[in-house]
């Protein structure tokens, strides 16, 4: 079969397929959406669908069947490197090419988001039935798949921040809700402003490393290709500490973690659908795989690494401890995505990149089963307040099954996915010596089972409450929707096999797959005694775990009025706590009021209008008028003008002999 | 014949709006409803024969398509013009504009039609040969008929007196006698008005800095740079339609003839370490920092295109082959974009819709196409890469950054401070509202066609910036090599 394929399309060209057709697709749609809202014409809907799906399906076969070529190839850093569509020629002394790599790392995150991306196209076929008009839709959600894609398999950090910015936009339009109402367009246009931000951290560290290379002789490739990079990082130790801190505060804003995760809580407010998934899948994932991508760097700057240990590590704990008390289920599964990120980090920060990308690989499982599952109940029910709904197991069946699958392997219960996860996490902070991340990233694990199995035992166990629509009749989701749901449901339960560890009696071949493309001191071979030690951590990890998550359940399936008593005892931390520690009120108080009043009240009517308008240009203006009173009532016919004129001669004239 | 043409080209595209403004002085009054029609061949005419210079231009020699005719009898003063890249370049994008503008402004004169026409012809004659002059005595004629001509087409375009008033010309007036002393000085200098020669001249560094303060004084003043901005604040919002694109291709001139006379002080300015280039970045926060509070269209666009003519200064004086690039290609592509934002205020003015932010709501919301033009525009103009703006923005940046890093930060800060309230605004005029009525903010096919030719061009520039760079770089390279020898 293979070979029947390769007899007709050659593995670069099945790559540049993986972006090519979605992107075709976004366009088609794209255009259909333009010609049909304008005419108010009714759109081929059937087509629109169509196309969407055909392009993401074949996109995401092309991409295992590039990963099965590469993975038969006996290399130990196998590659496919595509032509060039078009280049840049004159920024540089080289081309800056756009062209595709496919490589180990690659192609584990291109699987994530193609798989993902497929599956919440199927989804979005039921979820957006009852829509007059799909068209808009499925071309942004194939625009970001593209761009999403498009991120992961470019080589170059200049097109990486070309494509970046473009996904800024569709993140853009994507949480304004197609500017449908007012709070999504705030929320976008701060999500977007923060966007630029990153972006512009993200051209420092271009110029930083353009300033390195550029006086350097028999650099013949693009600079800013990774290979380049790579070779020349030697050349990038002197600046390695700006260039690491500029690439964090770039990656930190875009990966919604702490402290620069203010646009994620309004953005998921604003917007929990399939756009917020796959753009919140993709856009959290992708900076840390850029700063995967880019270990070379890193390790280069050992300070920074730690910097990132250390914020990865607050920012699960405040992400995990945020989402405890939260009663808005859009608000809780932001949290906890903040969480999962954060932990990704802390493996970043120690060092332990393919773990930390296993991590993800997970993750973008059981969220997507999550998100999946308690979308679909915020459709049906028409609310996101967990207040107003409960005991909807019994009505939603497979929507229950599905999301608490999901909940189990988040929290990190054996044999799911997100238990090898994150235990890998846990387990590579611990032997690497980093006892603080290590106790960090345990309590944050535990803060997370509450909060998620408080929210499932919330909505779907307790006397059955379906908000508003308590006379009607409530169904599950579309087949489609479901289809979605039990995939990332089983998704959810084995991805995580891919990669489990010699201490579980797995081959460990995820990381086996990527550490060829790593960096070697980072890589720590492992005893049998280590092996030993993991094992004994994942045990008590779990235990901890399960019984969080137990005592949580029973709290909330069974003593509501418990939980409720305590949240009243402690108000004010709840309140505070409620409020994600007023993290985003402080942001308000202390950078955006004075900014404004000081934009407005000093810069423009204080400097611009009152100082240089009035003051200064209305005081030339004046003067330049009072002259020509002066000139035009002491005018030469007059007796009066005629002494005048003769007078301020004289003392010209006098004044002139004397000095 | 061809020969000719070739040989005489630049006088010819000179000539194109001269006789335009001729007829229109000889015809009747009664017959002055034909002026918009004499304009438009006049300027059509104008755009063909820049397209056939643009056609036979080679970047071979510094200058090409070169004549010279004696003048005046001092300081080998001539009618010299040649065309280098940029030169080339600014042309074509001038006729282009020009003809747009009478387009857009089509029957929208009502009194005054024929002193209207031919004050916009003197415009376009004046700026096209500031472009084409490689004198700096002509030049500066030039410069100051597009100045005058400027204030005469506002005044008869719209009849608005309260616009570009006195303070317009108290302004430009002291720009106008700046600019005149550094010509007269660098003449003197020179001993010959003659560009190439200038080009050469060694300046002692006490004088050089005061003729390059006299000289940044005057271009500050006519790209409204802070704190020398205060006439563009009275362009109000009925006239902002008409008046921004001119007063944008002012802007133009202004930092083109800055681009022009800067080679033989580029010895006292050293490579973007003088106080000078903080002083314009200090000029673009403030600016930048204001704009984040407007609430009228019109006043945040004027804000913003002042911000960009910050960079392209920036670029300028920062005296490095990439930000001189990255200025020349800003020049360009900011002609295209506000030309863009141009027809958007025109078709809103058209519409009766009020340019303040409350009743913007909503006003492209029911039309996808012209809310997906009017999203690319904007996003031009706040930097999006793939769009027009950010070639030049990116280039500017880095030859900053070659000189200080603090530089290139402020420049983005400034960036990243537009870009607040342009998302804001794009965000406000496509937030979907139940009762507004979609065909009545639907684009005419007229004004489509027109929106449609620019967004392609700002995509086709942001996808393809090679077009421009290639054209330029022949021109920043030989300024380049006089600004190493002057170094």
């Amino acid at each position: 079969m293979l070979e029947f394929i390769l007899k007709y399309i050659s593995v670069q060209n099945l790559l540049w397929l993986t972006v090519l057709l979605p992107f075709l697709s976004f366009v088609v749609n794209g255009i259909v959406a333009l010609v049909t809202n304008s005419r108010g014409k009714t759109e081929p809907r059937a087509f629109v669908i169509f196309i969407s799906q055909f392009s993401t399906l074949i996109s995401f076969v092309s991409i295992i069947i590039v990963w099965y070529i590469l993975y038969s190839l006996e290399d130990v850093s196998p590659s496919v490197i595509t032509g060039s569509l078009f280049s840049w020629k004159g920024f540089l002394s080289q081309p800056l090419e756009f062209g595709l790599k496919a490589d180990q790392l690659s192609l584990v995150i291109a699987f994530m988001i193609a798989f993902v991306g497929f599956l919440i196209h199927i989804y979005s076929v039921g979820f957006l039935a009852k829509r007059k008009k799909v068209s808009p839709f499925f071309s942004l959600l194939n625009v970001v798949y593209t761009l999403a894609l498009f991120l992961v398999f470019t080589d170059s950090l200049f097109i990486f921040f070309i494509v970046w910015q473009l996904m800024a936009v569709a993140g853009y339009v994507a949480i304004s809700r197609f500017f449908t109402d007012i709070y999504g367009v705030k929320s976008a246009t701060f999500y977007y402003v923060t966007e630029v931000m990153s972006g512009s951290a993200f051209i420092l560290v271009m110029f930083l490393v353009w300033k390195a290379f550029v006086n350097q002789t028999g650099l013949n490739e693009d600079i800013f290709r990774y290979v380049s990079l790579q070779v020349g990082s030697g050349l990038l130790l002197q600046h390695a500490n700006v260039i690491c801190i500029a690439l964090l505060i770039a990656v930190l804003i875009r990966s919604v973690q702490f402290p620069l995760y203010i646009w994620i809580t309004g953005a998921t407010s604003a917007n929990i659908s399939q756009f917020t998934l796959l753009y919140g899948i993709c856009s959290v994932l992708i900076p840390v795989y850029l700063l995967i991508r880019l270990n070379f760097l890193l390790v280069l700057s050992p300070k920074i690494l730690g910097v990132i240990g250390v914020l990865g590590a607050l920012g699960a704990l405040y992400g995990g401890i945020s989402a405890l008390v939260q009663r808005n289920a859009k608000k809780v599964l932001a949290y906890f995505i903040l969480s999962q990120i954060g932990l990704a980090f802390v493996g970043v920060g120690v060092g332990a990149f393919a773990t930390s990308l296993f991590h993800l690989f997970t993750h973008a499982m059981y969220a997507s089963s999550l998100l999946l599952g308690i979308g679909s109940v915020i459709a049906i029910t028409d609310t996101d307040s967990i207040d107003v709904v409960s005991g909807l197991r019994m009505v939603l069946p497979v929507t229950f099954w599905t999301t608490l699958v999901g909940a189990i392997s988040a929290i990190g219960i054996y044999p799911f996915s997100g238990f090898f996860g994150k235990n890998g996490i846990i387990w590579e902070a611990y032997q690497r010596g980093h006892i603080l991340l290590f106790l960090a990233s345990f309590v944050s694990v535990i803060l997370v089972a509450i909060a998620i199995f408080r929210i499932v035992a919330l909505i779907f166990f307790g006397k059955k409450k379906i908000g508003a629509l308590e006379n009607k009749r409530v169904e599950e989701s579309s087949v489609s929707m479901l289809v979605a749901m039990v995939i990332t449901a089983f998704g959810s339960i084995v991805v995580g096999w891919f990669g489990v560890s010699r201490a579980f009696g797995g081959g460990d071949h995820f990381r086996e797959w990527l550490e060829p493309g790593l960096a070697t001191q980072m890589v720590h071979i492992i005893g049998e005694g280590g092996r030993f030690s993991e094992l004994v951590l994942a045990v008590i990890v779990t235990l901890f775990v399960a019984h969080a998550g137990l005592v949580t359940w029973i709290i909330y399936v069974h003593k509501r009025k418990w939980a409720a008593g305590l949240a009243l005892r402690f108000e004010k931390t709840h309140k505070v706590l409620c409020n994600g520690l007023y993290l985003n009120e402080l942001y308000r108080i202390a950078v955006v009021k004075p900014l404004s009043f000081i934009n407005k009240w000093v810069v423009w009517k204080g400097i611009d209008r009152l100082l240089v308008g009035g003051v200064i240009v209305g005081s030339v203006g004046r003067g330049i008028r009072l002259l020509g009173d002066v000139i035009s009532r002491y005018r030469m016919e007059t007796l009066a003008g005629y002494i005048f004129w003769v007078v301020v001669s004289l003392v010209v004239l006098m004044s002139w002999l004397i000095l | 014949m061809i020969p000719w043409i070739y040989e005489h080209i630049l006088t010819l595209i000179m000539a194109s709006p001269l006789v335009g403004i001729l007829i229109l002085l000889i015809i009747p009054r009664r017959h002055e409803e034909a002026s918009s029609e004499i304009a438009l061949v006049s300027t059509s005419l104008t755009l063909f024969l820049s397209i056939i210079m643009f056609g036979f231009f080679n970047g071979n020699n510094r200058f090409t398509f070169t004549e010279t005719y004696s003048w005046l009898p001092w300081f080998d003063t001539a009618y010299r013009v040649g065309v280098d890249g940029l030169g080339a370049m600014l042309i074509i994008v001038i006729s282009a504009l020009a003809l747009f503008i009478v387009l857009i402004n089509w029957r929208g004169v009502k009194v005054f039609r024929k002193e209207a026409y031919a004050s916009f012809l003197f415009f376009e004659l004046g700026l096209l040969g500031l472009f084409s002059s490689t004198d700096i005595l002509l030049m500066y004629v030039f410069m100051e008929i597009t100045v005058v001509a400027l204030g005469m087409t506002v005044l008869f375009f719209r009849g608005a007196k309260e616009n570009l008033h006195s303070n317009y010309l108290g302004f430009m007036s002291v720009a106008s006698l700046f600019l005149l002393a550094v010509v007269v000085f660098l003449m003197i200098a020179a001993g010959s008005s003659n560009l190439l020669a200038v080009e050469q001249v060694v300046l002692s560094k006490q004088i050089g800095v005061w003729v390059l303060i006299l000289l940044l004084i005057s271009t500050a003043i006519r790209t409204g740079l802070f704190p020398f901005h205060d006439w563009t604040c009275n362009i109000n919002e009925k006239s902002i339609d008409f008046i921004l694109l001119p007063v944008v291709l002012l802007f133009i001139a202004a930092a083109y003839f800055f681009y022009r006379l800067l080679p033989p002080l580029a010895g006292i300015t050293g490579l973007g370490s003088v106080p000078l280039t903080w002083i314009i970045a200090a000029s673009i926060i403030l600016t930048a920092l204001a704009s984040t509070v407007q609430r009228n269209f019109g006043s945040l666009i004027m804000y913003v295109a002042r911000v960009h003519f910050g960079f392209i200064l920036l670029g300028i004086i920062s005296l490095n082959p990439q930000s001189f690039t990255g200025s020349g290609i800003e020049l360009i592509s900011s002609a295209f974009t506000f030309a863009a934002i141009t027809v958007v205020l025109v078709f809103l003015n058209r519409k009766g819709v009020s340019l303040e932010q409350e009743n913007m709501k909503g006003v492209l919301a029911n039309n996808p196409l012209s809310a997906l033009f009017f999203m690319i525009i904007l996003l031009s103009v706040a930097g999006l890469p793939g769009l027009a703006q950010f070639p030049g923005l990116f280039m500017i940046w880095m030859g900053l950054f070659k000189g200080s890093w603090v530089l290139t930060l402020v420049a983005l800060i400034g960036l990243l401070l537009i870009t607040v309230p342009l998302i804001r605004f794009i965000g406000i005029t496509l937030l979907k509202k139940e009762n507004m009525p979609g065909e009545i903010m639907k684009f005419s096919n007229f004004y489509f066609l027109l929106i449609s030719i620019l967004v392609v061009i700002i995509v086709g520039i942001g996808i393809f910036p090679d077009v421009l760079l290639n054209n330029i770089r022949q021109s920043t390279e030989a300024a380049w090599k006089i600004f190493s020898q002057q170094i």
